[in-house]
């Protein structure tokens, strides 16, 4: 690698050398001109000009015009994406005016299918793409928000305006009960989580192909049940030579805050309910405003490249940096790549070569619930300064919560570093078949420090303050070896690709902390400084596991009418017992060109029709960990032996020598349209997938199990969709364009069953077990759980007593009346008995809209994300409305008047979630460079607000919180932990040099 | 050139396969094969012996035989007539937990019912892998002596947990392999588990080594005949309790057997509690001369302690919350340690202590009344006034009243050790789980129980004075069970006692009499969902 490396850098500096000399040389002549549509005489924006065998080339502005300085007797060679080039010679100043033919073979887009590359033409299953040119405007700090709302049945959420959080992403909802329902990440070939997007700047982005169904996912076999997300990024164009800025500047404020009562309302409700004991220390502060702050992002990448017939190569360097409304929250995140292209021995070989390395710190707000809880109820009487001793002001009474702005000066941070380099090296034997071979290897490291000062109630709580450090990292190798056969014969195409592939992972960290800190000097970044480590504050790990693959596709396409694709894929994986280890993952796909029929031919209202069916299996392993399927020990705890403190080992877990694959199957139908000669495009999709041999950790009885949790393969989940999309290109011509996209998902969602075989026993699970609950000050254990899971219902759902209002308590104060709804005699509101299901947590119904406008050289645009069909659960109005806890705890304004002394979970505060959001509105104009383009080619700025309104009857904050993630902490129940939404104010400027 | 590429591809990708199986064997780290854990004769004790000692104490609550909140204690301690946890505004609500455990009301899915099922039964479950193992390596070294003495140890410990799921749950699944299946998991009736458990004890007890199990050394924390003689005089004691199947009846008296079979004899459980109570004299225990000493820091010197969990604020894990959750805020913060302002004194314990006006020393040994005051004398403030707890203001529910924040005596049995860490729950003081004490006054019962009254008055006199307390005369059942009251008071004892006596479900402030099934605890309702084969203790419903 390293001579290719060298070699290539030779090779610039002599491509450098050409251009300088070329353009010192008085020999060239002025070309100028027009490129235009043959048919529909359009002209052509953005087609390359370039001079053949040199770097010296342009492309064409707005309105189809170039002018390049060449030298004399030069050959020039114009193209565009889906037009045939044409070559000229110049010879001296000329004016030209072009006529561009489509190329009827190579119009439609090469898309990146999984391992293969084919086109949008000979593809079978349910592929979405998505070009640079309809990313998310506006700030867009992560690769995600740059699709949010682009792709039916791909919904991506981000709760709250956290700049450390990164937004959660789910296709075609949740098939699995434990991890893996995140998609397979992969860029330019290299596997990864959702975290390693993160690595890249979205701005390096060129594409992102979203494989929904089974009939592509299964190429990825036991990684493909929860779909693909392939990224392509950006590459330097043949002919073009680049130095471009991207950027963008924000201020951030609060969209909402929640407002309790202020010091004067605090004490006339003291005083007119005749509470005793209650603190008044005289002062009026507003713990929430006193946390927050203006928050500014900023987002900006530099990159330049080069590119001719034979090479092509592009570095970046970005920094996204983001401080959040509330203060001490920040996120700063460094992304550096560079990638090579380049082919060698008459373009037999190609060579492509890339990195890129990421370092990314999130300081974190500390326990959302606790610091928000503490914002919003702490006694507003107290003082929002530090007391003499460094103390904060505090209600000794108030044991739940902690003063917020001395929360603040925990320090918990998180310190990752990405880096990966890859390469790929192809061959081409014959024209048809070609042979390639791919190598990566990806470093991951995280580093998360934490310290609890010794003068905050938290640092007390912990003994004198607490300091904690975990390093860990992850390397990950995988390569793969394959051939590729395209031929077409006669009326036949065919596309066969075989594949072999190993995967190898290893982790490794430890973590250390100590607590009795003398100063807080040293924060976390010295250990030694605490006095106490006690068995257990020091640990370490180091595991690995590793899979191994095969796999094979068959696409074959006949008379451009009919289309059949087979994947068949298995994998092995180390982490699997002894007799599960392999697993195979076969799918196919057919899909019929119906516009190419010579019923529809003649058809002029439709441009493209194309009918799609699919059914594959995929697999998931992600809930397990390596040694899972073994008995083995570790140290299970320190006793006396022989008056000598000792380790024991013991069993860690009740182990499942039987573990193996989770199993999707998938099935999907759809229709891709275009009418109106594609000015009115979208595709339909119907699918429908069962997944089996559910992993999950059940219940099990104890006796005679050991612990009551085991990881077995039980049970099954359903679930099933339709996808809508349509794109409206509504009005096109030379000053204005308006275009108009929108696309639903309807999903449902079905837990079959939950029980299953272990070795020969029948094992049942719990009737009701439950996710989310409430907490805070009175609602430690008892009835308060929220969510559940429960069999033959979708996941999520909201189990709660029935309640029909408040009613006096005789005493002047309410309760929340529960109804007796089980028939069984007296209001019991464990699980059941009087408790309901009363909604489901996740949206039925996902909604994005975008519009998009020009007017010459001013363009809009606008992106709508909408939910609908699902519930919230208030726990913030059911905490904050409860009198029982005043004056000790602050409450809402309406509190005091309507007098609830009760704090039971009932459905009295479980609300509509609907919601639609105007995510970002963004104005653009762009300058018009051509008198400058031997310097400039592009400049455009731009002005954003991002998350500009939202549409709900939802009476918390916000109802955009987590209904799609499920966990046993936050799904479906908006409980005091919201970090408020932000409006961000943005201009970005983007610049081509 | 171009075949030859293609067939060495080919070939690499069968060499590919062919060494997959090998790339897929998992060679663990950080984690032990099985094999390793029982290596040599000290690997074999630690992971067969002591790994279960690490069970005894917990870090964690609903674990842990002491020590711990939400399990086995507070299921003893605030269901019986001493203590509760009275909801003060926001706090201690837990969804009206402590209420229900208070007023005799609990439901079969309380949270502590589960956790105190999973954890005793995961130890009798460590244990049962412990004697397979065991089993197993006598059976290949035969000559071995050490195997024996092991497993005897093994077999009293889950004897102790047996002793407990018995008392607490009543019918409960007998398991004594690891091997077993669910369908094999079958329930016992009490009078079976209390024969088992019995000859479990009598079996072991000549093979358990004769040390103290308080004191710093070889068997520190262990169970070794004294702790083996202990269990068995409670046994025996509570005999009619445990050999009666039907408890439903007889309006919660216990009306089971008295007959006991001691060193092959059918003898009355009362001369066999007090044979097991002399066998512990018998091997040196007495009387503390200082009540409080038992429960300070280094009282692993205790001639009076007999079971402990060994604490110590840096070596151990093992945690100790009883006197945090009890104390207010301000008294916490005043000795530096964490304070949740919860668990007080009923009026009934407090009015024990009193006794019409003579009142006992250890109330103050026992509970904090009145006007506080800190580590250094000080009175400890409360806003603008001196912290005073007013154990007569308590009730099930305080909110809103003037003594919100302060109703009810506090818990002060054990010192507080100013060098503890993690809110004070790291500490150095051992918590007692047995003690001399007990024995003396379980002697006496017995003596009355069987001659009458007034025929346990010199030990119970003997417990008395050494407290400076006035002796009693020709004391009954009733004074007895009083004198237990203040001399064990929340030491976990009450409601085993209360249930003896056929007190438990007696009318207190707040509470009315409750029926009779309440004596035992329901079988957790997750644990019937799961194994159906399980049946529901009477009067728990389904």
């Amino acid at each position: 690698m390293h001579n290719v490396f060298s070699r290539k850098i030779t090779h610039l500096w002599l491509m450098l050398g050409v251009f300088l000399s070329s353009s010192v040389f008085a020999q060239d002549v002025l070309v100028s001109g027009n490129i235009l549509d043959a048919s529909t005489s359009e002209s052509i924006i953005g087609a390359n000009v370039l001079v053949k065998g040199t770097t010296i080339g342009t492309i064409t502005d707005f309105d189809g015009n170039f002018s390049l300085s060449v030298p004399k007797d030069s050959e020039l060679r114009i193209s565009y994406i889906g037009y045939i080039p044409q070559v000229l010679s110049v010879f001296k100043d000329s004016k030209l005016n072009i006529l561009l033919k489509t190329d009827v073979e190579k119009l439609d887009e090469v898309i990146v299918v999984g391992y293969a590359t084919g086109s949008k033409r000979t593809v079978s299953g349910a592929i979405e793409r998505i070009g640079k040119e309809d990313m998310n405007l506006g700030v867009v700090n992560n690769p995600l928000s740059a699709i949010k709302g682009k792709v039916a049945g791909v919904v991506i959420q981000k709760a709250g305006g956290d700049p450390a959080a990164s937004p959660s992403i789910r296709i075609r909802g949740t098939t699995s009960l434990s991890g893996g329902n995140d998609p397979l990440v992969v860029i330019d070939g290299v596997f990864g989580d959702i975290n390693m997007l993160n690595a890249i700047s979205p701005a390096d982005i060129q594409t992102f192909t979203i494989l929904k169904d089974a009939s592509e996912t299964a190429q990825y076999g036991s990684r493909g049940a929860s779909g693909v997300i392939v990224v392509t990024t950006v590459r330097s164009k043949a002919g073009t030579t680049n130095l471009s800025y991207n950027g963008t500047f924000g201020v951030e404020s609060v969209y909402k805050n929640i407002e309790l009562l202020d010091a004067n309302q605090y004490r006339s409700a003291v005083a007119d309910g005749g509470y005793a004991n209650a603190l008044d220390a005289g002062n009026n502060t507003n713990f929430i405003e006193e946390m927050q702050r203006t928050g500014v992002t900023q987002n900006h990448l530099v990159s330049f490249g080069s590119g001719t017939e034979l090479a092509n190569y592009r570095a970046s360097i970005g920094v996204i940096a983001q401080d959040g409304i509330i203060k001490e929250s920040n996120m700063r995140n460094y992304t550096a790549k560079f990638d090579a292209n380049q082919f060698m021995f008459d373009s037999r070989l190609q060579i492509e070569f890339g990195i890129f390395a990421a370092k990314k710190i999130n300081r974190y707000l500390n326990d959302h619930q606790k610091t928000f809880y503490s914002a919003a109820s702490m006694n507003p009487t107290l003082s929002a300064s530090q007391n003499e001793d460094g103390t904060w002001p505090e209600d000794p009474n108030a044991n739940e919560i902690d003063n917020p702005l001395g929360r603040l000066s925990i320090s918990d941070e998180e310190n990752t570093m990405y880096a990966n380099v890859h390469g790929k090296l192809t061959y081409t034997i014959t024209s048809d078949l070609k042979v390639s071979a791919f190598g990566s290897y990806t470093y991951n490291s995280g580093v998360n420090s934490l310290y609890i000062p010794t003068n905050i109630k938290a640092g007390i709580r912990e003994g004198e303050g607490k300091a904690y450090k975990k390093q860990q990292d992850a390397n990950s190798m995988m390569g793969n070896v394959s051939l590729t056969y395209k031929k077409q014969i006669g009326k036949s195409y065919l596309n066969i690709l075989a594949l072999a592939e190993g995967q190898q992972y290893t982790y490794a960290g430890f973590d250390a902390t100590t607590r009795g800190f003398g100063t807080n000097y040293f924060g976390s970044d010295n250990l030694k400084a605490g006095a106490s480590l006690k068995w257990g504050d020091v640990s370490s790990f180091r595991n690995e596991y590793s899979i191994a693959s095969f796999m094979g596709r068959f696409n074959y396409m006949f008379d451009e009418r009919y289309i059949a694709t087979i994947n068949i894929r298995t994998d092995g994986s180390s982490k699997l017992g002894n007799n599960n280890k392999w697993g195979f993952f076969p799918s196919a796909s057919a899909a019929w060109v119906l516009k190419n029929e010579a019923f529809l031919k003649d058809v002029e209202v439709v441009s493209s029709l194309k009918l799609r069916v699919g059914y594959g299996l995929t697999g998931n392993q992600d809930a397990i960990s390596p040694y899972n399927s073994l008995q083995l020990m570790s140290p299970n705890g320190i006793t006396t032996v022989g008056g000598k403190p000792t380790v024991t080992y013991g069993y860690a877990r009740n182990a499942n020598p039987d573990l193996k694959w989770e199993t999707k199957r998938m099935f999907d139908v759809g229709i891709d349209y275009g009418l109106f000669e594609g000015r009115l495009t979208g595709s339909f999709d119907y699918y429908e997938s069962t997944t089996s041999d559910l992993l999950y950790e059940y219940a099990v009885p104890v006796p005679p199990f050991l612990h009551p949790k085991l990881l077995a393969n039980m049970g099954e989940m359903k679930n099933s969709g339709v996808e809508f999309s349509v794109n409206g290109a509504i009005i096109q011509s030379k000053d204005f364009d308006l275009s108009v996209g929108a696309n639903v998902a309807y999903q449902k969602n079905e837990l079959v069953s939950l029980n299953g075989n272990y070795q020969g026993q029948d094992l049942t699970t719990s009737e009701y077990m439950r996710l989310a609950r409430i907490n805070g000050a009175g609602f430690i254990g008892g009835n308060t759980g929220v969510t559940y899971q429960m069999v033959g219902q979708p996941v999520g759902v909201f189990y709660l007593p029935k309640s029909d209002g408040i009613i006096n308590k005789k005493d002047g104060s309410y309760e929340y009346h529960v109804l007796d709804i089980d028939g069984k005699e007296g209001v019991d509101i464990n699980d059941g008995n009087d408790r309901y299901i009363a909604g489901q947590v996740m949206p039925k119904v996902f909604v994005g809209a975008n519009v998009n406008m020009r007017y010459k050289k001013f363009d809009f645009q606008t992106q709508l994300n909408g939910a609908f069909g699902h519930k919230i659960y208030n726990g913030t109005s059911l905490t904050y409305m409860n009198m029982n806890t005043f004056p000790t705890y602050n409450v809402l304004p309406e509190a005091p008047g309507m007098n609830i002394k009760d704090n039971t979970v009932t459905d009295y505060w479980l609300e509509k979630g609907d919601y639609m959001n105007i995510d970002y509105i963004t104005l653009g104009y762009t300058f018009d460079t051509s008198k400058y383009n031997k310097y400039v080619s592009l400049l455009r700025l731009t002005a954003s607000v991002n998350n500009v309104y939202t549409f709900t009857n939802y009476s918390g904050l916000s109802p955009m919180i987590n209904s799609t993630t499920v966990n046993d902490s936050d799904f479906g129940v908006d409980d005091k932990r919201f970090y408020p939404q932000t409006r961000t104010y943005s201009i970005g400027l983007s610049i081509n040099f | 050139m171009k075949k030859r590429m293609i067939y060495s591809c080919l070939a690499a990708m069968v060499v590919g396969f062919s060494s997959c199986e090998s790339f897929l064997e998992e060679h663990p780290i950080d984690q032990m094969p099985e094999g390793d854990a029982y290596a040599n004769p000290e690997l074999i004790y630690l992971n067969t012996v002591a790994n279960l000692y690490t069970q005894i104490g917990a870090a964690d609550g609903g674990n842990g035989l002491g020590g711990t909140d939400r399990g086995i204690y507070d299921m003893q301690t605030f269901t019986a007539d001493e203590a509760l946890l009275p909801i003060r505004g926001g706090d201690w609500e837990d969804g009206g937990l402590w209420k229900r455990f208070y007023s005799h009301t609990w439901d079969k899915s309380e949270g502590p019912f589960k956790g105190t099922w999973d954890y005793l039964y995961k130890v009798v479950a460590l244990c049962n892998q412990s004697i397979d193992k065991l089993q197993e390596l006598s059976d290949k070294y035969p000559e071995n002596k050490y195997y024996a003495p092991y497993m005897a140890e093994v077999r009293a410990l889950r004897a102790m947990y047996y002793w407990h799921l018995m008392d607490n749950f009543g019918n409960v699944p007998l398991v004594v392999s690891s091997k077993t299946q669910i369908s094999e998991v079958k329930q016992v009736n009490r009078a079976d588990l209390f024969a088992f458990i019995k000859t479990e004890l009598q079996t072991t007890l000549p093979l358990l080594e004769k040390a103290n199990s308080t004191k710093d050394g070889a068997y520190y924390g262990r169970i070794t005949q004294p702790v083996a003689l202990f269990i068995l005089a409670k046994l025996a004691i509570n005999t009619p309790v445990y050999s009666d199947n039907d408890w439903t009846d007889n309006a919660g008296v216990p009306n089971g057997s008295t007959d006991f079979e001691l060193d092959g004899q059918q003898v009355i459980c009362w001369d066999a509690a007090i044979a097991y109570c002399d066998a512990i004299t018998a091997l040196g225990y007495t009387l503390e001369s200082n009540f409080a000493s038992n429960f300070k820091k280094g009282n692993e010197s205790s001639v009076e302690n007999i079971f402990v969990i060994p604490m110590d604020a840096k070596l151990y894990t093992s945690r100790y919350m009883y006197i945090i959750r009890s104390l207010n805020y301000a008294h916490a913060k005043a000795y530096n340690i964490g304070g949740w302002n919860g668990a007080s004194a009923t009026k009934e314990a407090i009015a024990t202590f009193r006794n019409s006006g003579n009142t006992d020393t250890r109330l103050k040994n026992t509970f904090y009344t009145g006007k506080v005051y800190g580590p250094d004398s000080k009175p400890v403030m409360d806003g603008d006034v001196v912290l005073e707890y007013r154990p007569d203001a308590v009730s099930v529910d305080v909110s809103g009243t003037t003594y919100e924040k302060t109703a009810g005596a506090r818990f002060a049995k054990y010192e507080i050790d100013a060098t503890g860490s993690s809110e004070g729950q790291l500490q150095s003081v051992d918590y007692v789980l047995f003690r001399y004490a007990d024995i003396m006054l379980i002697k006496a019962e017995a003596q009355i129980r069987k001659s009458g009254a007034g025929a346990g008055d010199a030990l119970i006199n003997d417990v008395r004075a050494r407290s400076n307390a006035a002796p009693v005369k020709m004391a009954t059942l009733t004074n007895l069970l009083n004198e237990r009251m203040i001399e064990l008071a929340w030491e976990g004892v009450r409601r085993q006692d209360l249930i003896r006596f056929g007190a438990y479900i007696k009318p207190i402030a707040d509470r009315p009499s409750s029926a009779p099934f309440r004596t035992v605890f329901p079988i957790p309702s997750d644990v019937i969902q799961l194994n159906t084969n399980l049946k529901q203790n009477p009067g728990y419903g389904e």
